[in-house]
């Protein structure tokens, strides 16, 4: 049998777009399952105060990670929920990771694979420093979070690992 | 009440209920307090059953908790066997501890315990802290965490190897070697705490 116009286009060109949108459908789908956040931006502890200085709409969770660190990764999800159910309240997260600078690209590909598309830090201070300024009482180990006030004063402190509730409840008071 | 509308008050009220249980660095020993659990005895890479103060040496004792998952252990790895071992030349009694659950890492089961000692050169015991008795006496927090005392068993330097984990050669403060080199040589010590990031102790449950 030859080819046939159906309507006005052939048939060969009709299966060509088919396909040619087959092949997008699933180049679009595979690019999701890798997809990247933003690159890390590397930050020492006075960015990172500074950030949360500058954030006058609400709260600021910032939390201190590292690809390498099991809880860490555990409690991930609990705070990008946080995020998504408060940031209509003006509720920030900033999460600055540990990991070291050959690591970053993994790092970002963690959160990339948790649907991360805003933001996020990398820590670019010798830790000794780094941990003092962010909050004398933090040991280092991690993960660590602090929880800002509007007005820039800490709510709650984290040594290990947070819950979705804890958080929720202190920005829903 | 929502977010928005977080106040000064409130919120000096809720910090001043909350903040002072979560102190937990001011649950580690401080300078000068005397070594905590000298004769509590741990199993070694060997089999034998080690205490800190079997290992005790005349100048001092170094003890450092470690474990064989961590990747800023294994970043320092190699520096620290290296300063260890010459601390057990210089006098000093060297004991590395592994305070980790390892039902929460395989990687810290006795076995692992057994290959790191061999692979890295320790020359000096490697123990189990069965229960994390050890680190929760001490108040370790992390890997690699280390605490140095004098031969009166008090605490003089408590933190970090050096300043750089991820990059030797980028090393700029020798913390512990400097810590030593004062005490050895009688000089005051410039930093007797530091702190570095590090993998949370997975503490027995």
């Amino acid at each position: 049998m030859g080819l046939q116009s159906s309507g006005h286009l052939p048939r060969i060109t009709i299966v060509a777009l088919t396909l040619q949108a087959l092949l997008l459908l699933t180049a679009s789908a595979v690019a999701q399952d890798t997809a990247s956040a933003p690159e890390l931006q590397p930050v020492n502890a006075d960015q990172v105060l500074e950030l949360v200085r500058g954030h006058d709409d609400g709260p600021v969770l910032v939390n201190m990670w590292a690809t390498w660190c099991k809880p860490c990764r555990e409690e991930m999800p609990d705070l990008l929920k946080l995020y998504q159910v408060h940031r209509e309240n003006g509720f920030k997260l900033l999460l600055v990771s540990a990991d070291f600078t050959r690591q970053k690209d993994k790092a970002a590909e963690f959160l990339g694979s948790l649907g991360v598309n805003f933001q996020t830090y990398l820590k670019d201070q010798k830790d000794n420093e780094f941990i003092n300024a962010i909050d004398p009482d933090w040991s280092g180990a991690l993960p660590f979070s602090v929880l800002f006030a509007k007005d820039g004063s800490v709510i709650r402190t984290w040594e290990g690992m947070l819950t979705y509730e804890e958080v929720d409840d202190l920005l829903t008071r | 009440m929502t977010a928005r509308n977080w106040n000064v008050p409130v919120v000096v009220l809720l910090a001043a209920l909350v903040l002072p249980s979560l102190a937990f660095a001011s649950d580690a020993l401080s300078i000068g307090a005397k070594m905590p659990m000298m004769d509590a005895k741990m199993k070694n890479v060997d089999g034998a059953m080690v205490s800190i103060g079997e290992v005790k040496g005349d100048k001092g004792t170094l003890v450092i908790f470690t474990c064989n998952h961590c990747p800023y252990v294994k970043a320092w790895e190699e520096r620290t066997v290296a300063l260890a071992n010459k601390a057990t030349k210089d006098g000093y009694g060297v004991i590395a501890i592994n305070a980790n659950d390892p039902t929460e890492y395989k990687d810290d089961g006795f076995d692992h315990n057994v290959k790191r000692a061999k692979n890295t050169g320790m020359m000096y015991p490697y123990v189990v802290d069965s229960g994390s008795k050890l680190a929760k006496a001490f108040g370790a927090t992390r890997t690699p965490e280390f605490f140095l005392f004098d031969a009166n068993d008090a605490l003089i330097y408590h933190g970090a190897l050096d300043d750089n984990a991820q990059d030797a050669s980028a090393v700029s403060a020798t913390y512990l070697q400097d810590a030593m080199t004062a005490h050895m040589s009688g000089q005051p010590m410039k930093m007797a705490t530091t702190k570095s990031v590090g993998c949370s102790i997975k503490f027995y449950k």
